[in-house]
């Protein structure tokens, strides 16, 4: 040991190392487990969002429906909204930011979204002013993906004697229901909250409207 | 410590635990700030549910049933449950109008167990008490 310089010994060295080499790894694991927590955290404020922004539109969309025919019957009657368990069609206006002017035909029904789970999806159609068949508008738009199963149901209109029903099928597109109500069963942590909407018909919309509105159906004084 | 010339004075072990300390104690703050984000969007998450349940609920209320003054309670599923107080409202400097009442609608939705919290919302319906078949017939 000349001139009092002395190196670490070897075993001083590779015992420094390995203390390193635990602390970096503890660091590494805990900054592993933040970018885990992080995009996780990410995937669920999406799917959240996307949750909500399905209830806004579908809200705003059956709120808005018109009474206005897409279809008729066989004896010439208008059909103003059809609807099953698992798909509903009715007229109502887009929110303007989409930029397709008009009240357009929307279809709303679930499809399978290729990976096993089924998806809400709306698509549009445009009605032509001369009574022609609607004409598809682009491509469908996926409202909610990954759910495993999903179903509509609709109120009718209380009539004087009883009160209005809940049932899976609207098949009388002569009138319109109430009540909406859109049941899904979400993929993953969140679950859906039952979606209730009421629709407001406006009754000065058009001329024809009356008898679509709640509770005026009854076929009294509104011919 | 002292200090010959040609010597270089190393840490000392106190020094390098010392460290080692403040670098522990400042990645605890880290991760303590990560787990308050995650938190905090989970709670937002409920608020969110909690918003979009008293929104169907409030949507619906007197439409399949007729409102009532009183109070009523009940779930929304397993996590939220809500009650909801319906009381006559009257609207400053209005007429003795007879023909339509105006109900407050007050709305609280709990969620959590041990911790329990809560979400209020409020809203104002006018309700017709003439038969609307009337109030629109020209």
């Amino acid at each position: 040991m000349k001139a009092g310089v002395r190196g670490f010994t070897l075993i001083e060295v590779l015992g420094s190392l390995v203390l390193l080499a635990l602390l970096l790894l503890g660091v590494y694991g805990g900054i592993r487990a933040a970018t885990q927590s992080v995009r996780s955290g990410e995937a669920a404020i999406e799917r959240l969002d996307q949750i909500r922004s399905a209830q806004l539109f579908l809200r705003r969309e059956i709120a808005q429906a018109q009474g206005m025919a897409f279809a008729h019957t066989d004896q010439g009657e208008n059909i103003y909204f059809l609807g099953d368990a698992h798909q509903m069609r009715f007229v109502a206006p887009l929110p303007g930011y989409l930029g397709k002017l008009g009240p357009q035909l929307q279809q709303i029904s679930f499809e399978s979204n290729g990976k096993g789970a089924k998806r809400l999806v709306a698509s549009f159609a445009i009605l032509p002013p001369d009574g022609s068949d609607p004409k598809p508008l682009g491509d469908p738009e996926v409202l909610v993906d990954n759910l495993r199963d999903g179903s509509f149901s609709y109120r009718s209109a209380d009539s004087d004697d009883q009160p209005g029903t809940w049932g899976a099928d609207w098949g009388d597109g002569r009138a319109m229901p109430v009540l909406v109500k859109i049941d899904l069963d979400l993929n993953g942590t969140y679950g859906w909250p039952l979606l209730e909407a009421p629709l407001r018909v406006d009754p000065t919309a058009a001329g024809n409207q009356l008898n679509l509105l709640r509770g005026l159906n009854r076929g009294q004084s509104l011919r | 410590m002292t200090h010959r010339t040609g010597r270089q004075a190393g840490f000392s072990l106190i020094e390098i635990i010392a460290a080692l300390l403040l670098l522990a104690i400042a990645f605890a703050a880290l991760m303590q700030v990560a787990g308050g984000s995650i938190a905090l969007t989970n709670n937002a998450a409920d608020h969110a549910q909690a918003a979009m349940w008293a929104r169907s609920l409030m949507d619906s209320a007197g439409v399949e049933q007729k409102l009532q003054p009183g109070t009523t309670s009940g779930n929304f599923d397993q996590q939220y449950r809500w009650r909801l107080q319906v009381a006559p409202y009257q609207v400053p400097d209005a007429g003795n109008n007879t023909a339509s009442q105006v109900y407050k609608l007050d709305l609280d939705v709990y969620w959590g167990g041990a911790r329990e919290r809560s979400a209020h919302f409020s809203t104002l319906r006018l309700v017709t008490a003439i038969p609307q078949q009337q109030g629109l017939v020209r």
